[in-house]
């Protein structure tokens, strides 16, 4: 992909900022109405797969990425032993609605971060010569 | 030649027994467990989505796992590409 | 009726996927395909799986199979000669024999990449990471290529029926461990 078409190019850079926010939206909206963490994790996964198309040379740091996808997975465990399975932890409507919320972005994070890995790896660690 | 007739009638008979078994399975599986769900999620979790209600409440494990699947899919395409270096 | 033209629709699609020559025609017949069976599942009442399957099926499998139908094109040829010979350069520059090479890749949908070379055969051989390799001394050409390339046998015909003058020798070797370098 050394040359670009300008169409492309300019299309999906005026895009951009309204995936991000329909992203963050499904995420945060999740526990309402239809979509979750997964869903927008994978719509937030797109935004930067759309970032390669635009800006074909531009890798990512992806060593951080892989950090925080581990913490986050270790937080995605944790939070529900803690409030699900312990029979001390009061279940109110507001702890409810706080442990929806969390968990969706919690999920999502993860899963934009996992699949961003994927990506930037197949297109920038593979295949040797480009 | 040979090869694609006896693969048209493998494929024939696999999608004529499919729908001879299935062909008056009921839509939905288990009606029950269904109206359960349907029945129980407000009062159990405070959500008006039953399906966030579900896949956060009811069947934690199944967000988890999927969660993990992912985890252990990121690590084997690091491990098994060309180049071993890290950024 | 909707519903069921939509997924005679699918089948139509996934058939057509199967049956075109070229792999960037039947990436975006899959992604149609993912298209109109999210499409199927909001008519069924699944707006979860819905959005799953556009974002998945349709954004990034589509963008993941064609940085890798990019990234499998790239064919290099190393071709080296021997730095004494005279007429090595107006084989080089513009030669028949090279020009013919490229357009049958070109046919076959590859993009050559032709890197020249002074080394000898045997390091290159040894060392470098290459689809074909052309060795050319004195009027003979040695074309070396992997045993597992399926790309070979096409291009052996190709090379005997047009160039058959030239006294060319195919030959074949086994790949050793050189994907680690």
């Amino acid at each position: 992909m050394t040359d670009n078409s300008e169409i492309i190019t300019r299309m999906t850079g005026l895009l951009y900022p309204f995936i991000l926010l329909f992203g963050f939206y499904i995420i945060l909206n999740g526990h309402a109405s239809p979509g979750g963490g997964f869903q927008g994790g994978a719509v937030l996964a797109a935004v930067f797969i759309t970032r390669y198309l635009v800006d074909p040379n531009r890798c990512i740091r992806l060593r951080t990425l892989k950090t925080a996808e581990k913490i986050l997975f270790v937080c995605i465990i944790l939070y529900p032993t803690f409030f699900l399975f312990s029979a001390t932890a009061n279940h109110t409507e507001l702890m409810n609605l706080i442990y929806l919320i969390a968990m969706n972005f919690l999920i999502g994070l993860k899963v934009c971060s996992g699949f961003t890995i994927i990506f930037f790896r197949f297109a920038f660690y593979e295949g040797g010569i480009l | 030649m040979k090869r694609r007739i006896i693969t048209l009638i493998f494929a024939a008979t696999l999608a004529a027994l499919v729908l001879f078994v299935n062909f008056d399975a009921p839509l939905v599986a288990a009606p029950e467990i269904a109206r359960f769900y349907l029945d129980h999620f407000n009062a159990d979790t405070h959500t008006q989505n039953a399906v966030a209600a579900i896949y956060l409440n009811y069947r934690v494990f199944d967000s988890i796992f999927e969660t993990l699947i992912l985890l252990v899919s990121v690590s084997a395409v690091v491990n098994l590409s060309w180049r071993r270096s890290d950024d | 009726m909707t519903t069921n033209i939509l997924l005679i629709t699918l089948v139509v699609l996934a058939i057509i996927a199967l049956n075109t020559k070229k792999l960037r025609r039947a990436v975006v017949y899959l992604g149609v395909f993912s298209l109109i069976s999210s499409f199927l599942y909001l008519l069924y009442g699944a707006p979860d799986v819905a959005i799953a399957e556009a974002v998945i099926g349709t954004t990034i499998t589509t963008v993941l199979y064609l940085v890798a139908l990019k990234k499998y094109q790239i064919f290099t040829i190393y071709f080296c000669s021997d730095p004494n010979d005279p007429n090595r350069r107006n084989l080089t520059n513009n030669s028949p024999f090279l020009n013919s090479l490229e357009s049958f890749l070109v046919k076959r949908e590859m993009e050559p990449q032709i890197i020249y070379s002074e080394k000898p055969i045997k390091t290159i051989l040894t060392q470098d990471k290459f689809d074909l390799a052309i060795c050319q001394t004195d009027q003979k050409f040695w074309i070396y290529g992997s045993v597992d390339d399926y790309q070979l046998d096409a291009l052996e015909d190709h090379l005997l029926t047009n160039h058959g003058d030239l006294n060319i020798h195919l030959i074949r070797y086994t790949e050793g461990d050189d994907n680690e370098a």
